[in-house]
């Protein structure tokens, strides 16, 4: 047997299926820190984030045996983590009895307590290494993302933030390719556009 | 290539997905055209922008830990260890406990909580119906909390000889546990219900795996070894 850290993702879930828990930790250690950010970034700080969080594993757990491996096991998990969050904003909506599927003022006041978007991102372990922007642009980025349509924000998270192919994304989201990236470009528009004289020399 | 071919081009040349000639046609286009030229350098920041931000945040551990006790218990229920004896169902049911108070429990705020479920005259699984779930509404230490309880009353139902229903609440507490005394303490409760019940043969390998497990987790606790040595030896005799 191949030693665990280069066990394939396909192969793990194949052995937390006949019951080997460990296999789920592994899946989790790798992965768990990527779903957390793209449900966080998409969700907002709301606190519907950490079930979100939960929910999308609980799935993986669940439907561990159905896993065929005709697709990636990272189309997978973020497909489910994508319907998950989708699931989420509906039932907000609903809630809320808006009829629009996009943000309302999220971002700048998450309701996080007051506490600055990029000291929440910091304090959730960000390595120093990946610390391109400075923290105030940063929490300026995020805020930008946050306030795009959510099928913007769904299709730059996914292919900014996994390793996810425009394919994939489409295979995903239920949409041509060609929308895909027609979408791409409109959050990229609207992301410059919202951080016209931020970052420079990003 | 007109500026409408180009702007359909934008994000494939943005991302490298052109073939050589597109991407010569387009860039091509791009440097003789005020318009598209403003295009792609934008598009351009935008994406440094974004990349610029960490792909990953780390959730709060008792997330993930949470997320391993029903990962623990769902593994369980998928073995044989369960099967034939009727534990799978006690084990499914608490592994349904742990799933369905997850998503209530999170972000809930309950002060002096009664973290022990009410088993009141009904059975002595927790109604997976009720709402508020008072058997997991708080962090994953509540729900050792839970399981502790769960072994104290598989123990004094034993002792009671209430045997089958002592077997449910050992089946449980060690389906949902994780490498620890208590999981160990409720196999080895299975055993002794087990010879209670008539069941040598089940009984002697129930506490024989009681006494491997401690020793492959490497806990080593010298009750669980004792017992269990003393009870195989017992069941062998």
């Amino acid at each position: 047997m191949s030693s665990m850290r280069d066990e394939s993702e396909g192969a793990l879930l194949k052995r937390f299926a006949l019951g080997e828990a460990d296999a789920m930790e592994r899946l989790v250690e790798r992965h768990g820190s990527s779903v957390y950010a793209f449900v966080r970034r998409f969700l907002g700080a709301d606190p519907v984030v950490e079930d979100a969080y939960q929910e999308v594993w609980l799935k993986v757990i669940r439907y561990a045996n159905q896993f065929e491996g005709r697709s990636r096991f990272t189309t997978w998990l973020f497909q489910i983590t994508r319907n998950v969050c989708m699931d989420h904003r509906r039932s907000t909506m609903r809630k809320k009895g808006g009829i629009s599927l996009e943000r309302d003022g999220a971002g700048a006041s998450d309701g996080n307590d007051g506490v600055p978007l990029r000291d929440q991102i910091a304090d959730r372990g960000a390595s120093t290494e990946e610390r391109v922007a400075t923290d105030e642009e940063r929490a300026h980025i995020e805020r930008a993302i946050a306030q795009l349509p959510d099928e913007q924000r769904e299709v730059l998270l996914l292919r900014e933030k996994t390793e996810l192919t425009f394919e994939e994304i489409a295979e995903i989201a239920g949409l041509s390719p060609n929308t895909v990236k027609s979408r791409m470009r409109y959050a990229l528009q609207n992301l410059r556009k919202a951080l016209k004289g931020v970052a420079h020399g990003l | 290539m007109d500026c409408e071919g180009f702007e359909a081009l934008a994000v494939d040349l943005l991302y490298g997905e052109l073939s050589p000639e597109r991407r010569a046609d387009a860039l091509s286009h791009s440097a003789g055209c005020a318009e598209c030229g403003k295009l792609q350098r934008e598009l351009d920041e935008a994406r440094a922008m974004a990349a610029s931000l960490p792909a990953r945040i780390a959730p709060p551990p008792e997330l993930d830990e949470r997320i391993m006790i029903a990962a623990r218990a769902a593994a369980d229920v998928r073995t044989t260890r369960f099967r034939g004896s009727g534990l799978h169902v006690a084990a499914a049911a608490v592994l349904a406990c742990i799933l369905t108070g997850v998503s209530f429990g999170v972000g809930v705020k309950v002060g002096n909580k009664k973290v022990m479920p009410d088993m009141g005259d009904g059975p002595h699984m927790p109604d997976l119906n009720a709402n508020p779930k008072p058997w997991f509404t708080g962090p994953p230490a509540d729900a050792r909390k839970y399981m502790q309880g769960v072994l104290q009353l598989a123990e004094e139902d034993f002792a009671k000889g209430e045997t089958q229903r002592a077997l449910m609440e050992y089946g449980g507490v060690f389906s949902g546990g994780g490498k620890n005394d208590w999981t160990l303490k409720a196999r080895l409760g299975q055993a002794r219900c087990e010879r209670a019940l008539g069941h040598t043969a089940e009984a002697l390998k129930i506490a024989k795996d009681a006494r491997d497990l401690n020793r492959d987790w490497g806990t080593n606790f010298d009750d669980i070894e004792a017992e269990s040595t003393k009870l195989i030896a017992e069941l062998e005799h």
